[in-house]
């Protein structure tokens, strides 16, 4: 049988654009959280930026060569960037999840 | 020729299962060979690893997704895995863009266009199957007009002119053996994505057909037995006169019998019946009376 036919058989189809949104858009999002939110969206666009700067070797035809013939993205700065900035966002986010958590529980003792 | 036989002689490059296996052995041999040459050269641990990550992380990924594909898991988030591979080649097309800034020559150029023009393809072939084609309209983007062929084709025509340029300017054996099974990854590659393309061509509905079956004809061959055919397309349409005439017979005897009726008779008969029911619904009604007094006696006593 043909890949392509199997994988026919045993996908399944993406998500609606509408369910996304609606997921994405139920919660709604204290302090902390949207400052987590920002810390990612940050260190995305300043991970490209650093990258583009802090450029490194172009090892095209050249690798492992001592002189550098031609600078290109520094793709090892971009990921360094992206995971401390996606460490530091989560811990923000959980953070944000805690005091929403506790907030929801002295409610519902008050009721 | 039998249609089994015809079926069994798909190229290699035209077999899809041919093609990933393939891809996942070059994409190893790039590994390995980055790995082994870089550890002949006077390089630390740190920069090795940061090669890694520079060089071959695209490498890595892809042949993540090359391998999931083979397992069950893979195939049911085939959709998903695209999405993954899109974005990434997206991220990868928007770095190169950005070193052509940092140096700008031919071989980052190449380098950009063959990363450009895969984004494109993955991303009008593998949304193609999927909810996204229709809620963002994809069938109206103009690079829907390119065919798969044409950019396999010129994937593979920027692909060695860059292995031509690379092999020119290299002095290391390195760069030599990289090189080759770089540019042997971009073809196979977009070959993979091609191949995904026909398939759904193939499988596609043809709702234009206006009643043009050439494609059918051509492609059942020439085992047909016409005569067989024939014969029963006849003894289809003989019993189908039969069905015809008695249905017809039968309907012109119940048309005769309608119109024989007599008028007075049906109604004397009609009246006849309607006094019958009205004596017994009053007949009933007073035994059910009889019925309830009795019972109210015997409660009584």
């Amino acid at each position: 049988m043909n890949m392509f036919d199997e994988i026919s058989k045993e996908k399944i189809e993406l998500p609606k654009i509408n369910t996304i949104t609606k997921q994405l858009t139920k919660y709604e999002l204290n302090t902390y959280q949207k400052f987590g939110f920002a810390i990612w969206i940050i260190s995305f666009v300043l991970g490209i930026i650093l990258g583009n700067i802090f450029s490194t070797c172009d090892v095209s035809g050249n690798f492992y060569n001592v002189n550098c013939i031609n600078r290109e993205f520094n793709m090892s700065v971009m990921f360094l960037v992206w995971f401390s900035g996606f460490t530091m966002g989560i811990s923000f986010f959980g953070l944000g999840h805690i005091i929403y958590l506790l907030t929801d529980i002295s409610d519902k003792l008050e009721k | 020729m039998n249609l089994e036989d015809k079926k069994k002689e798909v190229a290699w490059y035209d077999n899809a299962n041919f093609v990933t296996n393939l891809i996942i052995v070059v994409l190893s041999l790039i590994l390995i060979a980055s790995q082994s040459l870089g550890g002949s050269s006077d390089l630390t641990a740190w920069e090795l690893f940061k090669n890694v990550i520079n060089v071959n992380i695209l490498y890595v990924l892809v042949l993540v997704y090359f391998i999931l594909l083979k397992f069950k898991v893979g195939k049911k988030y085939f959709n998903y895995l695209n999405v993954f591979i899109i974005i990434l080649y997206f991220i990868i097309f928007i770095t190169s863009f950005l070193s052509i800034f940092k140096a700008f020559d031919l071989i980052p150029f190449l380098k950009l266009l063959i990363y450009l023009f895969i984004f494109i393809q993955a991303f009008h072939t593998f949304f193609r199957d999927t909810r996204f084609w229709k809620e963002f309209k994809l069938n109206n983007s103009p690079f829907n007009e390119i065919n798969e062929e044409s950019h396999f084709y010129i994937i593979t025509i920027i692909s060695v002119i860059y292995l031509a340029l690379n092999l020119i300017m290299t002095d290391e054996f390195s760069g030599v053996v990289l090189t080759l099974f770089v540019t042997v990854f971009y073809i196979l590659f977009s070959r993979y994505i091609m191949l995904y393309d026909k398939y759904l061509d193939e499988h596609d509905k043809d709702n234009d057909n206006l009643g043009n079956f050439d494609k059918f004809r051509d492609a059942i061959g020439e085992n047909i037995n016409k005569e067989k055919i024939q014969d029963t397309i006849k003894n289809v349409g003989d019993s189908i006169d039969k069905a015809g005439d008695k249905i017809v017979d039968a309907s012109k005897k119940t048309v005769k019998k309608v119109k024989n009726i007599d008028k007075e008779e049906l109604k004397t008969n009609l009246k006849k019946s309607k006094d019958d029911f009205i004596k017994r619904m009053n007949t009933g009604l007073e035994e059910d009376d009889s019925k309830s007094s009795n019972s109210k006696k015997k409660g009584d006593k």
